[in-house]
């Protein structure tokens, strides 16, 4: 590959490395902060999922951009990808959820999403792992 | 020193080596052959031997449009498990480290009994 493909590859994996790091941490923080501490984590985690779920795409539109095809991956890989992919969706609406005023159920809900969003981050970063090496 | 020598050294000074040619890429299946028999329900070897064209980085086998394996050698032998009776068709695929095919491909038809 040329080096601005290359370039353009390693920038989107420079984003969604971020983006899992911000996912995972931020998620981890708010579920071990006080209640009235978890404001800025969360918006980190925010961050993270939105990353994800640009960057991730991103591969593939930069594969269809240079080759005019998107990439062949099968088996395992896929079963890992469409993990990820419902990962970063439920994370993203979760977290958003928690952001936007929401005045009923809002005590349960508070307790239960950062262990959630914390399980999705983790299961996304180990189904990445696993998409890496089976594609 | 001529004056064509003098230019390259002065281009090379301004822009660096100049990029080796692209090189053409080929992937060659020695066996089996076009048309082979093989026996149905037992494993096989595909031998091969590739070229990698200039953004092409591995090969993906694929056996009737479905992908078995992914070979990282350049030259050697794959296994591929027991086909059942009929057609069937053996592609090498080169594809870039993002795992898209670069074009480059070789296919042999084969016949399982």
């Amino acid at each position: 590959m040329s080096d601005a493909q290359n370039l353009a590859y390693a920038t989107v994996q420079i984003l969604h490395n971020f983006g899992a790091v911000a996912a995972v941490g931020g998620s981890v923080s708010a579920m071990l902060a006080s209640p009235k501490d978890r404001r800025k984590p969360a918006w980190i985690a925010f961050a993270g999922w939105v990353t994800q779920a640009v960057s991730g795409p991103a591969f593939g539109m930069l594969s269809f951009y240079f080759y005019h095809r998107f990439p062949d991956i099968a088996g395992i890989a896929v079963a890992a990808l469409t993990i990820k992919i419902v990962c970063a969706v439920l994370g993203f609406l979760l977290v958003t959820a928690y952001i936007l005023p929401r005045p009923r159920c809002r005590e349960r809900f508070e307790t239960l999403v950062w262990p959630a969003s914390t399980a999705l981050a983790a299961t996304a970063l180990t189904a990445a792992a696993v998409l890496r090496w089976f594609a | 020193m001529n004056n064509s020598a003098v230019s390259y050294i002065l281009l090379t000074m301004l822009f660096g080596t100049p990029p080796a040619m692209a090189v053409d890429g080929k992937i060659t299946i020695s066996a089996p052959m076009e048309g082979a028999m093989v026996t149905a329900g037992e494993k096989f070897k595909v031998s091969y031997d590739a070229v990698l064209d200039q953004n092409g980085d591995h090969l993906h086998l694929n056996v009737d449009g479905k992908r078995m394996d992914i070979l990282r050698q350049l030259k050697g032998t794959a296994e591929i498990d027991g086909l059942a009776p009929g057609k069937h068709q053996l592609c090498l695929l080169m594809n870039t480290k993002g795992h898209v095919p670069t074009g480059t491909e070789s296919c042999v038809n084969v016949q399982a009994k």
